[in-house]
């Protein structure tokens, strides 16, 4: 099947009123929840996970995947009009973004994210739509090695560049490694560290802990920052639509945008906060105008805002072809393929094409009924910010316990939530990153899996790991990415001298 | 609403001890944890053999991973420990609200098997948002009554997830 065959029949499972509904709603529940200030993507996507549980499989990810591009565009929105950014990735919009509300084009800001999200949205789901089957045919020719070294790998990068120090990261990274251990162990059927408790033995759910750390951890953290949050800013309608000259300057920031974007969401880490540094760099050395940087430059909110949501849609491609999450909330959608019973790796394309191109095609809808909507909502918008915030925290709280309780319907899941609250609280006041524990947590059973099993087909060889040219490759990649900065920094430093 | 005065709020988040000394702590709570863990794994799991391996290899690594972290961040949180960085607690009014919505949280997941979930979700919507200053006893309830009824009828009257009923028929 050729992508436009498969597109057309992803198409077809994505016009039915189900799932359209799905995309629409899920856009729309997105959106919301980017806006609102702590609740930023994988908070939101954990807080809703649970309950795509109750939808059918393809109708519950279309959702949970609507509400990730949903959160990430509606991220902007306070950034723009409050100097709060919903997410990470949209720290960067504040820069020129809230500027240019300052200077009383708020709308034209608005306007500007919206096209750019579709032009980035749209290009990058094709993108997905032509390299995921290119990289699941890849993906076939992986043995258990060049898994390992790619979930490996993975995991290394992503606490290279994360935030906070490298062995910090690495720290969490291990205990989501130590917590994903507890229970029953998949090839030997051991029970391990559940200390007599059954529903140890079942082990921990990635659910509530990746509901407790970044959901109930935000809700600690707005109790504790209470009526200290910027009140919105109102947008008259006449300024809502960008001049010639505005669109001029966006259209190449855009494009530039969406192929930093692209590129930067197909490998390991926060891609999309990363990925707008990089576009917000790019077009500050190319534009003709780089003293308007930091005072309102159109192209410093098209550029990334682009970087953005392509980041986020080409983040898809190595979660669907080779079933490895980049990202936290990449590694949720993954866990709620799971539960939905859908293996996502190189053979889903096969097995399962109504869900891989049933989701991208929904995905480019979605894109549409975002761009349709979401301009005229953005009184909408503006207006959910000023619920009172005692209502957002205790509707948060109620969302959290009935998603947590939903997935296996266990009381002692609500203690997991919880622990792992607190404990987000205290990681966010340490500064350290939650989203290596939860990586860890994730990604720790197929780290082992691939691990025994290529020891088990080696007889015990550990040079079976670089045996293959994959797996060397990509050891070799992950390396050089490690490397890279500490070895610029040496040469610098050597330099330094000589030159002085 | 923070009906606090400027100068309080300002005082209100105040910066406690050193992120360096904090990040020690996590290193040793590490140790600790490494230690516990591995006692455990080489007690109660096979390690096998390097071609058969058991229940227990991948337990092994990652406490020997662990090991190394804890003494990395330890390594790291020495080396900042001349740095201006710092913690920034919640102090006051702040840290005794922050104290009760805990509270009133784990309270709520202690209570739901027994009271239910609408009954439960209302108990604990009042307090909270009597903690949070959103007004009088009397709008407190009837709000948290609201949000619960709302929250029970969309997900699991509507979306049925089964919420525990407890004493309520």
């Amino acid at each position: 099947m050729s992508p436009w065959e498969g597109f057309l029949v992803g198409l077809g499972v994505a016009v039915s009123p189900e799932n359209l509904l799905a995309a629409l709603a899920g856009a729309l529940v997105g959106t919301a929840i980017g806006v609102l200030p702590g609740l930023g993507p994988v908070a939101g996507a954990a807080l809703v996970l649970p309950l795509t549980f109750t939808l059918p499989p393809v109708t519950g990810l279309i959702a949970l995947a609507a509400i990730y591009y949903g959160s990430m565009y509606g991220g902007s929105t306070t950034a723009i009009l409050v100097n709060v950014p919903g997410e990470t990735a949209s720290v960067v919009t504040t820069l020129d973004g809230y500027q240019m509300t300052r200077k009383g084009r708020a709308g034209a800001a608005l306007a500007i994210v919206a096209f750019g999200s579709f032009i980035a949205g749209t290009i990058g789901t094709a993108g997905v739509m032509l390299f995921s089957p290119v990289l699941s045919s890849i993906g076939l020719l992986f043995g258990p090695p060049a898994f390992f070294a790619l979930t490996t790998v993975g995991l290394l990068v992503l606490c290279r560049v994360t935030g906070g120090s490298l062995a910090a990261s690495l720290f969490l990274v291990t205990l989501g490694l130590l917590l994903s251990t507890i229970g029953v162990e998949a090839i030997t059927g051991v029970r391990r560290f559940d200390f007599g408790v059954l529903e140890l033995a079942l082990g921990l759910e990635v659910v509530p802990a990746a509901v407790g750390l970044f959901g109930i951890a935000e809700v600690l953290v707005l109790v504790e920052t209470l009526g200290r949050t910027p009140r919105p800013r109102t947008t008259p309608l006449r300024e809502m639509l960008p001049t010639r000259q505005e669109l001029g300057r966006a259209a190449p920031a855009w494009l530039r945008g969406t192929g930093i974007g692209f590129l930067v969401g197909l490998v390991p880490g926060p891609a999309a906060t990363l990925s707008t540094f990089m576009a917000y760099r790019l077009e500050r050395a190319v534009s003709k105008r780089p003293e308007e940087f930091g005072h309102g430059a159109v192209e410093g909110v098209a550029g990334p805002e682009a970087a953005n949501n392509a980041a986020a849609t080409s983040g898809l491609v190595p979660l669907l072809s080779l079933g490895i999450p980049f990202s936290p909330v990449l590694a949720l959608v993954m866990a709620a393929m799971m539960v939905h019973g859908v293996q996502p790796g190189p053979l889903l394309i096969t097995q399962r094409p109504d869900v891989f191109w049933g989701i991208l095609a929904s995905m480019y809808l979605g894109n549409v009924a975002l761009l349709a909507l979401n301009l005229p909502l953005v009184g909408m918008w503006v207006r959910l910010l000023r619920i009172p915030q005692p209502l957002l925290i205790v509707s948060i709280v109620l969302f959290s316990v009935v998603g947590t309780y939903a997935v296996r319907n266990s009381t002692f899941d609500l203690w997991v939530l919880v622990g792992f609250g607190f404990a987000g609280y205290v990681l966010q006041k340490l500064s350290l990153d939650r989203a290596p524990l939860v990586l860890g947590l994730v990604l720790g059973p197929l780290v082992e899996k691939h691990l025994r099993e290529s020891l088990f087909l080696s007889r015990g060889d550990p040079a079976i790991f670089v045996s293959s040219k994959i797996a060397l490759t990509i050891w070799a990649a992950g390396l050089g990415m490690l490397l890279y900065s500490p070895v610029r920094a040496l040469v610098r430093g050597l330099a330094r001298p000589r030159s002085g | 609403m923070d009906h606090r005065q400027p100068a309080d709020r300002a005082v209100a988040a105040r910066r406690v001890g050193g992120s360096a000394r904090a990040r020690l702590i996590v290193a040793v709570v590490g140790l600790g944890l490494a230690a516990g863990y591995g006692t455990v794994a080489l007690q109660t799991l096979s390690l096998g053999r390097l071609g058969q391996p058991g229940a227990g290899l991948f337990p092994l690594m990652v406490t020997i991973l662990l090991v190394s972290m804890s003494v990395a961040v330890a390594a790291s949180a020495w080396q900042e420990r001349g740095a201006n960085a710092s913690l920034v607690m919640p102090v006051g009014a702040d840290r005794r609200r922050l104290l009760l919505v805990g509270t009133a949280i784990a309270a709520y997941v202690a209570a739901l098997p027994w009271l239910g979930f609408f009954l439960a979700s209302s108990l604990f919507g009042s307090a909270a948002l009597r903690i949070l200053g959103a007004g009088s006893w009397a709008r407190a309830v009837v709000l948290a009554a609201g949000l619960a009824l709302l929250t029970d009828g969309l997900f699991v009257r509507l979306l049925e997830v089964p919420m525990p009923r407890g004493i309520l028929p």
